[in-house]
């Protein structure tokens, strides 16, 4: 993992670091070199004060005129010398102390070098004066380095702060630049990020800079390989559900044909009995099976073009408790619905509310031990409808409630004719409608409560629009 | 009673067409599109099932072609695709009813004759749950075939349940269908109209069930 942004401004910080090293260097010569120069210009002007009071004297000498010190400011302290020799080397006047300069060239008349004078270091100038008496003398005139190096300190600060002020621009000018640039990057990833889930829609290329369009037409090409490949998937779900419903049609077939000869005996009938049971609850796994894909294809398929689906809760509802009448009547346990909102209506299709519906009153009758009742209660709670279903029957275990909502976990693995799916399937559908699934003891810490809450459609739509639901299809027929 | 069996599967064909024929149809058996739509051509039926997955022609467009055609032959539709979406649009098609694989024959029999029932126009004047049976025209209740004795106010309370068998009647509902005998019923009254119906339906494999909320429902129930 890294960040282009990070990439980029490290990428731009680290040669303006070592431009800005070099850029001190180079500035540290020059104000080096200026200083020099500087110096340079007091030990000549000061040597020639002295050489021409040299020859205007003659040889005989009264020492150095004062003017030709009072060049040097001294607010550093620096120590000046001088040395007066004739061209023998014999020192006339100043100090010894200064060592005999290089010797000039003939036509040369200064020369500068550095030197040391009891130990400090020193820039000297070597100053040639042509005597009145045909005599040459070399006038040398030495200062101490402090004032050099104070001015070099001075010249090198303030050039270095301009430039640092100027790098601190810059690098003010590359953030906000950065940051700029960067932006249609971010606000791309912010709407990818937004994106459904399983969402197979394809990205809009308009409005984003050139060089998104490669990971746009990229992003795609996959949306569209994963949308071959969920076909795929789907046709291959299709494909296996038709085969098993075909196969288990001609067992029944062949059950239903054994059941009826006349020639097969009761004990052979039992066991003709026994396998189309079995079928049965083949056949319900095979279609618990179907709906979870039909489950996990739905999230794929949000198609945004259709309008979603809108059901009237109570009413799904309604239809649910009837059709399990017969088997509460048969488990002896009295079913009711105790109150119902019937202005509920949810963006869910009714195939969906219907499985919840079915499997959680399914789950209490079947779960009751002996008589007792089933209450369940369509209410609505702020943006959102509850389903209440309250049995009084033994209720679940706290060591199972985490564990009942997953595929194939049964609670009561003793329990013919169950696969732990029922409860994973809602769970499943809950979750795709956005919903939410609660279960534990019910009022007293007696039975089981399971409290559902389902998003209730957007205002403004209504029941029109609803798809049939299975009450009205019995009607049809 | 001669079907038409639009089934490419050739075992579920052939033992659809044993149990069919062990209950008195006469079966002719079309393994695809094409064959039923030429059979079709030539031949007349009293009822068709057909199979959506077929071969060549499919089971939509077989049914598209024979209502364009304006054959009112009733179509039972026997598929493995069973989703609402199909359902609904099956019968948007023309299709008369329809039936997920795999299925009981009982159950595939009991729609086979309402279908036929239906189409033959002159309805069945009968009208059952389970054991229970009534003649509209004679206005008697039986069980099996013993005639069942009721009052008058019982009599119209179980045919109001009996004509919504399978769907709850709400008191109120259930009420109302007294006012004709010009008679306020209390719901105190109607409960025990209620209990002595159930007392006259003990053993006919038929239960009024009390749903809390709803109000009453007729239903066969297993013995």
């Amino acid at each position: 993992m890294h960040s282009l942004k990070s990439r980029l401004a490290t990428w731009v910080f680290l040669p303006m670091l070592v431009c800005s090293a070099i850029d001190l260097v180079v500035t540290y010569r020059s104000a080096d070199r200026v200083a020099a120069e500087v110096q340079r210009q007091l030990l000549r002007g000061s040597a020639r004060i002295i050489a021409e009071q040299m020859a205007a004297d003659g040889a005989a000498t009264n020492g150095a005129p004062p003017a030709a010190f009072e060049l040097f400011a001294d607010e550093n302290q620096d120590r000046v010398f001088y040395a007066v020799r004739r061209s023998d080397g014999r020192l006339i006047d100043g100090d010894a102390a200064l060592t005999a300069p290089p010797l000039l060239g003939p036509g040369e008349q200064e020369s500068y070098f550095k030197s040391r004078v009891r130990g400090d270091p020193v820039r000297v100038v070597a100053y040639g004066q042509d005597l009145r008496d045909g005599g040459h003398i070399t006038v040398e005139v030495a200062q101490t380095m402090r004032g050099h190096a104070a001015l070099r300190k001075r010249l090198f600060l303030m050039t270095a702060r301009e430039h640092l002020v100027l790098l601190a621009l810059v690098l003010i000018a590359l953030v906000v630049a950065l940051r700029w640039t960067l932006r249609p990057l971010m606000q791309f990833s912010e709407r990818v990020a937004r994106r459904q889930p399983g969402s197979l829609e394809q990205l809009d290329a308009a409005a984003v800079p050139r060089e998104l369009l490669p990971v746009i037409g990229a992003l795609n090409g996959y949306v569209v390989r994963l949308d071959q490949t969920l076909s795929a998937y789907e046709r291959f779900v299709a494909s296996t559900a038709h085969h098993l419903r075909t196969s288990f049609a001609i067992l029944t077939s062949q059950l239903n044909y054994g059941m009826r000869d006349e020639r097969v005996g009761p004990e052979q009938k039992a066991l003709l009995a026994a396998m189309q049971n079995t079928t049965v609850q083949g056949t319900k796994v095979i279609n618990q099976l179907l709906i979870l894909a039909s489950i996990e294809q739905g999230r794929q398929h949000a198609a945004p073009e259709q309008p979603p689906p809108s059901t009237v809760l109570s009413e799904t509802v309604t239809s649910v408790i009837e059709e399990l009448a017969p088997l509460a009547q048969r488990y002896d346990v009295e079913l009711g619905l105790d109150a119902s909102d019937d202005g509920l209506v949810l963006a869910a299709a009714p195939h969906l509310l219907r499985e919840i519906t079915f499997n959680l009153i399914d789950n209490a009758i079947k779960h009751m031990e002996g008589p007792g009742s089933v209450s369940v209660r369509i209410q609505r709670a702020g943006d959102c409808a509850l389903l209440r279903i309250v049995d009084t029957g033994p209720g679940i275990d706290d060591t199972h409630l985490d564990r009942v909502f997953e595929r194939f976990y049964r609670a009561n693995p003793g329990k013919p004719n169950s696969f732990g799916l029922g409860l994973s399937i809602v769970k499943e559908i809950c979750d795709s409608l956005n919903g939410e699934i609660r279960m534990g003891a019910g009022e007293q810490g007696r039975g089981l409560q399971v409290d559902v809450r389902l998003p209730l459609a957007a205002a403004g739509m209504t029941s029109e629009t609803q798809a049939p639901s299975r009450q009205d299809l019995r009607e049809l027929s | 009673m001669k079907l038409l069996l639009t089934e490419d599967n050739r075992d579920l064909s052939a033992w659809l067409t044993r149990l069919l024929n062990q209950s008195g149809y006469a079966v002719e058996q079309a393994f695809s599109g094409e064959e039923a739509d030429h059979l079709l051509r030539t031949q007349t039926y009293d009822a068709i099932l057909l199979d959506l997955t077929l071969p060549q022609l499919s089971g939509q467009m077989l049914l598209r072609r024979l209502r364009g055609q304006n054959n009112g032959v009733p179509v039972l539709i026997i598929s493995a695709q069973d989703s609402l979406q199909d359902i609904v649009e099956h019968l948007n098609l023309g299709a008369d009813d329809y039936l997920a694989k795999p299925f009981d024959i009982q159950e595939l029999e009991a729609r086979l004759r309402s279908l036929l029932r239906r189409a033959s126009g002159n309805a069945n004047p009968t009208v059952s749950c389970g054991n229970l049976h009534y003649d509209s025209n004679s206005k008697i209740f039986r069980v099996r075939d013993r005639i069942l004795q009721l009052t008058p106010r019982e009599h119209a309370v179980l045919e109001t349940l009996l004509r919504k068998v399978g769907k709850t009647v709400s008191k109120h509902d259930l009420a109302d269908s007294l006012v004709i005998l010009n008679d306020m019923v209390t719901p105190k009254a109607l409960e025990v109209y209620i209990v002595r119906l159930r007392r006259k339906l003990e053993d006919s494999g038929v239960a009024i069930i009390t749903l809390r909320g709803l109000g009453y429902m007729l239903s066969a129930i297993e013995p």
